[in-house]
């Protein structure tokens, strides 16, 4: 009786204080009514299952027939979720568990490899699409291109997916992690699918282009087409009626913070309604216990203590612990160069011994990702001084690859002379064009001539670092290391 | 790619999120990063996070 009351007073506040839709359609004996609740980019945001997983019950003791949907990126984001033995499977679980019906395909379903995406569209209880993305021929995924579902009332709704690609043609992601799928254009490719509606009464897109992009896509179809576009990946906060050249966009920001209520109403003469309201979920309240005790579990999970290396020499300096983090970072990106700023590293001393997952997050709580260039020897020489003088909040910057001599005054305020030498010692070949990486905090705020601006792995550093120490398992002694000499010191 | 903050067009590395391009915008108006960021919309006046994904093209306005 008491859950009865508090789901009812919660759909009450849901569908009462949350909405912003002003066109909401009254709904007559002969319609017929959809509706569904969609999310987008829960970028493994575990830990506000529970309360979501509260809101569906609640929504489903309304709306029985309720489909729930993602606009993809359900991974990363989480190390609990990212270093699980089989990485995102929790995700995953609790995606079923909470009964999700649909999800497109974002680019970060790919980031644990290909095997692990393969196996997550195995164990899902819910579809995957995707329409521009063609499958390893010799791996077995279960994604598909589109789905027409059959409501209880007789409603047949098609669904078709697309994902946002880069200039390279690729979603943003590890390169790596692509092998053997290629990818069309998906504003090509959505026109290839608008048959469907032909044998289906609503047609939806459940993409993961962001928003500026469906919107771009909505302008490039015939009026009437499309009744829907929920979708994903710039977490873009919908909150108001969006339509554009007659169809309704949504998105719900990210992680759970937010779902999207959406009715769909077809008249019998087939003319279409609708409506959205942009609901609450991170707020404190009431959770489903089921979910609470799932996420718990994955919360207790001893993977982030496991040991996946020893040091055998303490790290008695920051600057110690800066030129360890770079050689991770060059190893990472497979690289000739890396730099890593000396804010990008949380602390100063690192006792001998075992490294677990959880001492890397430690030193690297930031999650900025690994970003590559291709840079001649005088950008390089560009960027260094660059971060010296520009922001000031780095001054010296930790190099793998190559050694920096600082002359500066007396101060510390002004940079004099910047020489740079192989770690041979020998004259570094300043008209050469090397690969280079650095974290995305760093080439943001770096503001500095350059031909190349730049790709992003897909990959955190602190994760880069984890993975290289997985196959290192013995940290070198770095007691002994100095590539900056400031001042000839 | 290129993306625009409050009218000015940046290039920025590829895969950049909202965070990134609102830093590169400081940066090259030579103002320091404030921290925390403040919030920014949409070209459609949608409030997007700051871990959002940008593709080439995306549209910011800071709200300050």
């Amino acid at each position: 009786m008491k859950n009865r009351v508090l789901l009812a007073l919660f759909v009450l506040f849901a569908l009462t204080s949350c909405g912003t839709s002003k066109n909401v359609t009254q709904k007559t004996v002969t319609d017929r009514e959809i509706v569904i609740l969609a999310v987008n980019d829960i970028h493994a945001n575990i830990d506000n299952f529970p309360r979501f997983a509260f809101m569906v019950d609640s929504l489903r003791a309304i709306y029985p027939d309720m489909l729930l949907v993602s606009g993809g990126d359900n991974q990363t984001g989480n190390p609990i979720n990212d270093q699980y033995q089989e990485k995102g499977r929790p995700t995953i679980e609790l995606m079923n568990a909470v009964g999700f019906d649909l999800s497109a395909v974002g680019n970060h379903e790919f980031d644990h490899g290909a095997e692990n995406f393969e196996k997550h569209t195995q164990i899902a209880k819910f579809d995957f699409l995707c329409a521009n993305m063609n499958l390893p021929k010799d791996m077995n995924f279960k994604v598909k291109p589109y789905k027409i579902v059959t409501m209880k009332n007789g409603l047949k709704v098609g669904f078709v997916s697309l994902l946002d690609l880069n200039p390279n043609n690729q979603p943003a992601c590890h390169p790596d992690h692509l092998t053997g799928f290629s990818f069309t254009d998906p504003y090509k490719t959505a026109p290839k699918y608008l048959y469907l509606k032909d044998s289906a009464d609503l047609l939806i897109f459940l993409n993961h282009l962001g928003f500026e992009n469906d919107v771009k896509l909505a302008n490039s179809l015939p009026e009437g087409t499309v009744d829907l576009i929920i979708g994903g990946h710039s977490h873009t906060k919908v909150d108001k009626d969006q339509i554009h050249n007659g169809i309704m966009i949504t998105q719900a920001d990210s992680k759970l913070k937010y779902a999207t209520l959406i009715n769909l109403i077809v008249k019998p003469d087939g003319q279409v309604s609708r409506s959205m309201k942009l609901l609450t979920v991170d707020r404190k309240g009431n959770e489903q216990a089921a979910t609470r005790s799932m996420v718990d579990k994955y919360n207790d999970n001893p993977v982030m203590k496991e040991v996946i290396a020893n040091a055998p020499f303490e790290f008695r300096s920051k600057d110690e612990l800066g030129y360890w983090m770079a050689d991770a970072l060059k190893a990472t990106a497979k690289t000739q160069i890396a730099f890593i700023n000396k804010g990008g590293v949380r602390i100063n001393h690192l006792a001998a011994g075992d490294i677990s997952r959880k001492t890397i997050f430690t030193i690297d709580p930031f999650g900025n990702q690994v970003v590559t260039l291709n840079l001649t020897g005088h950008e390089i020489k560009a960027f260094i001084t660059n971060m010296f003088g520009g922001q000031g909040y780095y001054k010296i910057m930790y190099p793998s690859g190559l050694h920096l001599k600082y002359t500066v005054s007396e101060d510390d305020s002004k940079l004099i002379n910047l020489e740079f030498l192989n770690e041979d010692g020998t004259p570094f070949d300043m008209d050469k064009t090397y690969s280079v990486a650095t974290n995305s905090y760093v080439i943001a705020t770096a503001d500095f001539q350059r031909k190349d601006p730049g790709k992003t792995l897909s990959i955190t550093t602190a994760e880069g670092c984890i993975n290289w120490l997985m196959e290192e398992k013995t940290v070198k002694n770095y007691q002994n290391v100095k590539r900056v000499f400031v001042n000839n010191k | 790619m290129k993306v625009t903050v409050n009218r000015i067009e940046l290039m920025i590395f590829q895969g950049a999120t909202v965070a990134d391009a609102m830093r590169a915008y400081y940066t090259q108006k030579k103002e320091k990063v404030p921290s925390p960021l403040p919030e920014a919309e949409d070209a459609y006046g949608n409030s997007v996070a700051h871990d959002g994904a940008l593709t080439d093209g995306s549209h910011l306005i800071i709200k300050e």
